[in-house]
């Protein structure tokens, strides 16, 4: 049986709707008592840590709504759609269909077994998923039903106001030309939660000058972050060593991580800003 | 005290599953939420199929289902509802699998605990990519945790399965 | 290349237990399940310390489905249990020292049934202070653990006078090193089933390192006979010294009495994780001074263990460390305190390496340091102060001659020199750098300790010989060890074997498996009853058929004319000889200990191990990656081959967790992490993909002693290696595992930036 901390867990009970609006519904009918799931992959760490189990599961895989990929043309730009239940090791597998940053995020997340299960719609949804930066570095939209309306969003405004909307799909640009960079850091090569994540992406024109820079931080106990102050900084200019270093400073002061059991704020920042200012330095020079 | 008393205060809601299991059919009324590796170990006395971390961490519980490595541990009932299972009990037929033999061989194992988690992994890996890198193995093994060997016979073993594959062809 | 033999190369061999494990088929003790089982859950205290005021079980006994709860009221003998003294209750009666202290036991039809049945226990707590610093332990004023007060063991040598060899000493290091809480973290968590029979007896099917020992302090436990008692320990998924004190079988014992069902328990990773036992945490202050020309003068040593809330093997381990302070290195004036303390943090007890990884870190941390003042080479500053083959053990103490420490730093050397060609930098924000310690280990338990030792051979009704230790598989290799040997000496075939362990009912009294003791003394007990094994079976092989038992010899099969023709086969030999007498030769000896210690513990047999470790350290993070890891060994004959290589490789990446990712961190006594999320053991990821293993297996002229174990020494110096690597890759030293990434990345940016561009 699942446990919730030390407890087995006998009266949970798993609905099975077959479409959004059924989802939506028993959501709404069980309100606090009830919780979205799809792979469980994360929620089952979560009890296994003593979280509360809500009494429903209302399984996700049965709504078609949220599942398989495809293109979609956004404001006339061509985006590719990564249905919500899209699993990890799908997204890691498939290089030709998805742009390598996302297939380097997805590889970056837990082992093949759990990336099997776990989905990109669980990834985003808990806040803290190392999909999330990339997500955020590559301009990405998210697709949402809030009970009325399928509707599109910027994904770094779900991720801001912790939307507690239905995950459809995320939609990420076609654009191939943007130069990238993705890093996650764990206390061993692999296979632990993240102790900073950063993800870039920038254009960069014959002058070497950067455009459209994104950057964005998370980590597994540090809120995921654009780093606007540092995008702007970038922005439009060559790096130099001075700029760089600002560059630098600027992240110290810009990245909010937590302090938790095992890693210091400040050995995130530091970390944090290392890789940023190298992958620029490397990729813009 | 009897098995019935108790039966109605401690009852979780039930549902009816049917899965395959190294072929064989099997329907099983369990609550929905019951892990999958509880249903081979204690309904179905497949217990070649370990439990160590029960949170995805370990590896020991690995089997396929429909083809793919999963942690029996994070596999609730209702989500094994119409797969086809392969655990460790399944994969060798009137011979070894050459993954157990070059196990056995190269001493990919020790106390062996880990060591069913691990073939079905190196079966994942080899059945999608017969030749893999180094990077590959590693990746594809990294959320199989072994103890005792340090990897080296592990390591081993795979490498002497994929040199047997490609001298064969 | 994965391992040199230096003698001769041996057949891999397919171990015995193989077929099982491969296939999944192999039932392990936590896999079996009886008619009427029922199921066994242990509550342990939420408290580190604190004083029980009254533990309430009604409410849970009213749970349907619950057959059983027992509390300290139900211990029927001694309510409690130690492998030295038994200081830890079995079930805390009005006092609790650490969060793994059980208070209750609940047997139920289901496992949900007894975790539901756990929560309606109430107990209640008056909390006392909590003592998580063994230095604030030693304070006078502190709350006292034990009726003793906190201190659990003294361990002191000296030798010379150190202050007066300081005095002489042209150079002087003094560091602290400290140690982490490091979990065993074997993959089968603690577990079995304990079965009630129908004569009254008690079948234990539980996993431990000494079934004796076991069977001993549960008759002790349950006021029964031993012999009434029998423990069945193998197979196991692994030990590595932690199953070697009891944990689950007390609680299965008194649940499976008090219901007359089968009982079985099987701890959640976060159970073992909070009741079983750890490495000792360790703080270890050295001085040491050489003279100009690089002799080592004078070595001071204090060492402060973290003992946790109970005593089991924390004396033993301490004396360990104090005896391994002077390593393999020759020293005039020693002083040796340590000092082993009981706090309210989980209990440190036996683990591979025994005392000797922590201490080992720190003497090896203080010779590299050393020769980096002396701007000496290490290796030479080592060689400089090495044993010789007749030099007395690290005590003073005679020990069998061993050219072991000498031929390991050559084969070290050689390594070094091939090793340093290939470092090739991939990328302008990593180094790389290379380290090499070697170490001296101990086998057996030690002077004064009672340590027998034996085995028995037998030839079966049905033709097989029959080999019984009473030793365990706890994963190492012991059958492949024991099925090599015989075979060797009698020539046989595997099917010839038969081979009995881990069952008190039927193997005879070999000590436990533990200190690298098993394979030597298996070596030692066939060396010891082979001749009359075999005058026996050939004498008796000579009547059945005639022949002159002179031209007669064992050999695959049965016994051969003179190695040309089978003229009787085992299975025949015994069908003729049903009448006679069972051929049966017992063996019980000591293990062999030094003539003249005169520190309990100290060894007689020792082990040696060198060390390569090539790391590449990130600069931007501060991440190490071990790049290679190479060891040589010198531990006399190696007997299964793939046992050796993954006895090394093994304790080797168990140490490279040790060095940069494994502590197991507790607040306010108090685990923080719980389960392999955040107690972190090595993955494939983490090791090099290629490891080097040479056996040395050369043994000293006239040397009866045979194979040393290999059990431990793996473990032993690849820290000190790891970390002086790392020195040298980025010039900052550490003092403290696991290494801290925040710490060198910390170090590396007071050393002066690299430009970005
Ligand atoms: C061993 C292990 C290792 C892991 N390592 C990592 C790691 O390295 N990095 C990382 O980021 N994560 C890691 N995880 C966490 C987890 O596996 C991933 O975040 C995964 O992507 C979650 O997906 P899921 O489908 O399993 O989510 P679930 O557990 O099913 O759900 C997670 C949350 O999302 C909600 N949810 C799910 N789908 C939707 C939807 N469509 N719309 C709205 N809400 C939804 C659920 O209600 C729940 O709150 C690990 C987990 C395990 C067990
Ligand atoms: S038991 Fe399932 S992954 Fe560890
Ligand atoms: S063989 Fe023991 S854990 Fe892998």
């Amino acid at each position: 049986m699942i446990r919730q901390g030390t407890t087995s867990l006998i009266d949970t009970e798993v609905l099975i709707p077959t479409s959004l609006e059924q989802a939506w519904d028993l959501k709404e009918k069980f309100g606090e008592t009830a919780s979205f799931i799809a792979g469980g992959t994360l929620m089952q760490t979560h009890w296994a840590k003593g979280f509360n189990c809500p009494l429903y599961l209302i399984s996700l895989d049965q709504v078609n709504e949220v599942k398989g990929w495809g293109k979609d043309l956004v404001n006339g730009q061509s985006y590719t759609r990564l249905g919500a239940s899209i699993t990890l090791d799908f997204c890691r597998q498939n290089k030709e269909l998805f742009h390598p940053l996302l297939v380097e995020a997805a590889r970056n997340i837990a082992a093949p077994a759990v990336r099997n299960k776990a989905t990109i719609g669980g990834n985003i949804a808990n806040g803290f998923g190392d999909m999330i930066p990339a997500l955020l570095a590559m301009d990405a939209v998210i697709t949402v039903f809030d009970g009325n309306l399928v509707h599109l969003q910027p994904f770094y405004d779900f991720i801001k106001n912790h939307s507690q909307s239905l995950i459809i799909s995320v939609q990420v640009p076609d654009d191939q030309t943007k130069r990238f960079f993705y890093k996650k850091l764990c206390h061993r090569e692999s296979f632990t939660p993240s102790i900073v994540t950063v993800a870039g992406t920038f254009h960069l024109n014959e002058k070497k000058e950067l455009s459209a820079v994104r950057l964005a931080v998370s980590g597994s106990t540090t809120q995921p972050q654009r780093l606007y102050e540092c995008e702007r900084l970038l922005e439009g200019s060559a790096p130099t060593n001075d700029q760089l270093q600002k560059l630098f400073q600027t992240i110290e002061e810009e990245f909010t991580p937590t302090t938790d059991v095992f890693s210091t704020a400040i050995y995130k920042k530091s970390v944090a800003a290392n890789w940023v200012v190298s992958e620029i330095a490397r990729l813009a020079t | 005290m009897g098995m019935k008393e108790h039966a109605e205060i401690m009852t979780p809601p039930k549902m009816e599953i049917s899965l395959t299991i190294n072929g064989t059919n099997v329907v099983l009324q369990v609550p929905p939420t019951k892990r999958l590796v509880t249903i081979l170990r204690e309904e179905l006395h497949l217990t070649g199929t370990k439990i160590s971390c029960e949170v995805g961490r370990c590896g020991a519980c690995a089997v396929q289902m429909n083809n793919q490595l999963v942690n029996s541990c994070l596999v609730m009932a209702y989500q094994a509802n119409d797969t086809s299972i392969v655990t460790i009990e399944g994969l060798a037929g009137e011979e070894l699998d050459p993954i157990q033999r070059a196990f056995l061989e190269e001493g990919g194992f020790q106390c062996g605990y880990c060591t069913p988690g691990m073939v079905m992994a190196v079966n994942a890996l080899l059945a999608t990519n017969p030749s893999p890198s180094d990077e590959q193995i590693q990746e594809a093994l990294s959320g199989n945790l072994c103890r005792c060997t340090g990897y080296g016979g592990i390591i081993r073993a795979v490498q002497k399965v994929i040199t047997n594959n490609n001298q064969a062809i | 290349m994965a391992i040199q033999i230096s003698l001769f190369n041996k057949k891999k061999k397919i171990r015995p237990d193989g077929l099982g494990k491969v296939t999944g088929a192999l039932k392990y003790l936590t896999d079996l399940s009886f008619p009427g089982m029922l199921y066994g859950k242990i509550l342990r205290s939420t408290e580190p310390h604190a004083e029980i005021q009254s533990i309430s079980v009604d409410q849970a006994k009213q749970l349907p489905g619950v057959r059983a709860i027992v509390t300290y009221k139900d211990v029927p003998g001694l309510n409690g249990f130690g492998l030295i003294f038994p200081d830890q209750p079995v079930l805390c009666e009005d006092r609790v020292r650490y969060v793994g202290d059980a208070i209750a036991a609940v047997a139920a039809d289901t496992i949900e049934i007894a975790d539901a049945a756990l929560q309606l226990i109430k107990v209640e707590y008056k909390k006392l202070p909590v003592i998580v610093d063994p230095e604030e332990a030693l304070h006078p004023n502190a709350p006292r653990l034990h009726p003793d007060g906190n201190l659990l063991h003294r361990a002191y040598y000296s030798k010379g006078d150190v202050e007066e060899g300081f005095q002489s000493c042209s150079h002087i290091v003094e560091e602290i090193y400290e140690l982490p809480r490091q979990m065993h973290a074997y993959m089968e968590t603690e577990g079995g089933v304990i079965v009630p029979e129908v004569d009254g007896k008690l079948t234990v099917y539980v996993g431990t390192q000494h079934g004796f020992k076991d069977r001993y302090q549960l008759s002790r436990i349950l006021n029964m006979n031993e012999t009434d008692i029998r423990i069945v320990s193998s197979p196991m998924g692994g030990s590595f010294g932690g199953k070697d004190e009891l944990n689950i079988q007390p609680y299965g014992a008194l649940l499976a009495l008090a219901t007359n069902c089968p009982v079985k328990i099987h701890q959640t990773r976060r159970e073992s994780v909070r009741a079983g036992l750890k490495r000792h945490p360790m703080k270890i202050t050295m001085k040491t001074g050489v003279d100009d020309s690089g002799k080592i003068l004078s070595h001071k040593v204090k060492i402060l263990a973290d003992t946790g809330a109970y005593a089991t093997l924390g004396p033993a381990v301490l004396d360990f460390s104090v005896e391994h302070a002077p390593g393999p290195y020759v020293i005039p004036n020693i002083e040796i305190e340590g000092l082993s303390v009981f706090t309210n943090n989980g209990v440190a007890g036996e683990f591979r390496g025994f005392g000797g990884n922590q201490v080992t870190f720190a003497l090896e941390g203080q010779i590299d340091r050393l020769a980096e003042k002396l701007k000496m080479d290490p290796l030479e500053f080592r060689e400089k102060n090495l044993r010789q083959v007749d030099s007395p053990g690290p005590l003073g103490q005679k020990i069998a001659p061993t050219s072991g420490a000498r031929d390991v730093l050559e084969a070290i050397k050689e390594k070094l020199h091939e090793n340093t060609n290939n470092s090739h930098l991939s990328d302008q924000w990593k180094v790389t750098g290379t380290g090499v310690a070697i170490s001296i280990h101990g086998g057996g338990l030690g002077v004064g300790r009672i340590d027998p030792a034996g085995g028995r051979l037998s030839f079966t009704k049905e033709g097989k010989i029959e080999a019984a230790f009473g030793f365990e598989e706890c994963g190492q290799g012991l059958l492949a060890v024991i099925e090599t040997l015989v075979m060797e000496e009698f020539k046989c075939k595997e099917d010839d074997i038969r081979i009995v362990v881990g069952d008190t009912d039927s193997v005879p009294i070999s000590g436990s498996s533990t200190a690298s003791r098993a394979t030597s003394m298996v070596w030692n007990s066939i060396q010891r009853m082979k001749e009359t094994f075999r005058d026996e079976i050939l004498e008796r092989a000579s009547r059945v058929t005639d022949l002159p038992v002179n031209e007669l010899t064992m050999g695959p099969n049965g016994i051969w004319l003179t190695d040309e023709s089978l003229c009787i086969s085992y299975v025949e030999l015994a069908e003729k000889t049903l009448n006679k007498p069972l051929l049966k030769v017992e063996t019980s000896f000591n293990f062999p200990v030094s003539p003249d210690a005169v520190v309990d513990g100290s060894h007689f047999l020792y082990a040696f191990s060198s060390v390569l470790a090539r790391v590449e350290v990130d600069l931007l993070t501060g991440k190490v990656k071990v790049l290679d890891l190479e060891q040589a060994i010198a531990a006399g004959p190696v007997v299964s081959l793939l046992g050796y290589q993954g006895q090394i490789e093994g304790g080797g990446i168990m140490a490279l967790g040790y060095s940069l990712m494994e502590e197991a961190k507790m607040e306010n006594g108090a685990y923080v992490n719980d389960n392999f999320d955040t107690y972190l053991i090595p993955t494939i990821q983490d090791v090099p993909f290629v490891m080097n293993v040479e056996a040395i297996e050369k043994l000293q002229e006239g040397d009866i002693y045979g194979p040393r174990g290999v059990g431990e020494i793996g473990t032993i110096a690849v820290a000190p290696a790891i970390v002086k690597a790392i020195h040298d890759a980025t010039g900052c030293w550490v003092n403290k595992l696991p290494v801290s990434r925040e710490f060198l990345l910390e170090q590396m940016a007071t050393r002066g930036e690299k430009r970005w561009v």
